[in-house]
């Protein structure tokens, strides 16, 4: 009888849990992942010291490869790094990238680049189908400036965050 | 209550404590001077030591970029006053203040000093920093 009674919490117990866990998402039965925050110091550093840094897993490894590669003219800047960093950056960029994440955004992201290069995250299809209503004259703001702004908007960014609900569009 | 006032007063003070002292120079900053002046002096017999008055006209002084057709100078991305925090020129990502007296991290580091003379003198003069014009870079926003 206690055996019974244990087994018997233990199931409702997972049940409960996995039903949380699904209550969230738009396809039952899938689980939900998270964009992984940056916690890579170097790149952090390296990369996030002149811009928002970004998730590797907004980006497919093609497009990220690219992008190390002409760090020399980087949108206007010399971003070239000593080869400790760059190892270390590079590592953290290709090894996360958009190909190799769970989460639905960043599968999107993926997918809708179909094997082309992309040279940033705001030209890559399923980005642009996200932003659609979002046109030249918001992102001319003073708080917002530019697409590589990502915070202005998705205050919880940093985070990995870019949900619906959690946008705050400045005036 | 009247304790955790004190207490909550004492290391308050600490935040603002280092707004009006000097800012300190760690010795791998006087390290990377006197190599910076040694090398001023190999390349001109003549050099008597880095002049803050000097790193004020390199600060300011603008350059009209040849692609870009604007006026760029360290004032772009640092504003007038290198105490304020300011924001990166062309992505707004806010920039913490150059100044050491309201940020202890600038200036520690002699391989990050280079780092950003190399990227931010290529960005904004189209050309590398002379040992000189750093030298007295550096002497100016210690005198501030």
């Amino acid at each position: 009888m206690r055996k019974f009674i244990l087994i018997a919490l233990v199931s409702v117990f997972f049940a409960s849990t996995s039903l949380l866990a699904d209550s969230d998402d738009s396809k039952p039965g899938k689980k939900k992942v998270a964009i992984k925050p940056v916690t890579d110091k170097i790149y952090l550093e390296e990369c996030g010291s002149c811009h928002f840094a970004y998730h590797a897993e907004l980006m497919p490894e093609s497009s990220w490869k690219a992008l190390i590669e002409g760090l020399k003219t980087h949108f206007g800047e010399d971003a070239s790094m000593e080869p400790a960093p760059l190892k270390q950056v590079t590592e953290y960029l290709l090894s996360n990238a958009a190909d190799y994440s769970q989460n639905s955004k960043a599968r999107a992201m993926f997918k809708s680049a179909k094997g082309q290069v992309f040279a940033r995250i705001s030209e890559v299809p399923f980005f642009l189908k996200e932003h659609h209503e979002i046109g030249p004259d918001v992102i001319a703001r003073p708080k917002i400036k530019t697409w590589a702004n990502c915070e202005a908007c998705h205050p919880t960014a940093a985070n990995g965050v870019y949900g619906e609900r959690y946008i705050v569009i400045p005036k | 209550m009247f304790h955790r006032l004190i207490i909550l007063l004492f290391f308050s003070s600490f935040l603002i404590l280092p707004a009006f002292a000097d800012a300190p120079r760690n010795e791998e900053l006087n390290h990377y001077l006197s190599e910076l002046g040694a090398k001023a002096k190999k390349e001109d017999p003549s050099f008597k030591g880095f002049d803050p008055s000097r790193g004020k006209e390199v600060y300011f002084k603008e350059h009209l970029h040849s692609q870009e057709n604007e006026k760029r100078s360290c004032v772009t991305c640092h504003t007038k006053d290198p105490s304020l925090p300011s924001k990166h020129a062309s992505t707004g990502k806010r920039i913490k203040p150059l100044s050491p007296i309201v940020n202890r991290e600038r200036f520690t580091d002699s391989k990050k000093i280079e780092k950003w003379f190399k990227r931010n003198c290529h960005w904004t003069h189209e050309r590398p920093c002379t040992t000189l014009e750093k030298g007295d870079f550096i002497e100016y926003i210690f005198s501030l």
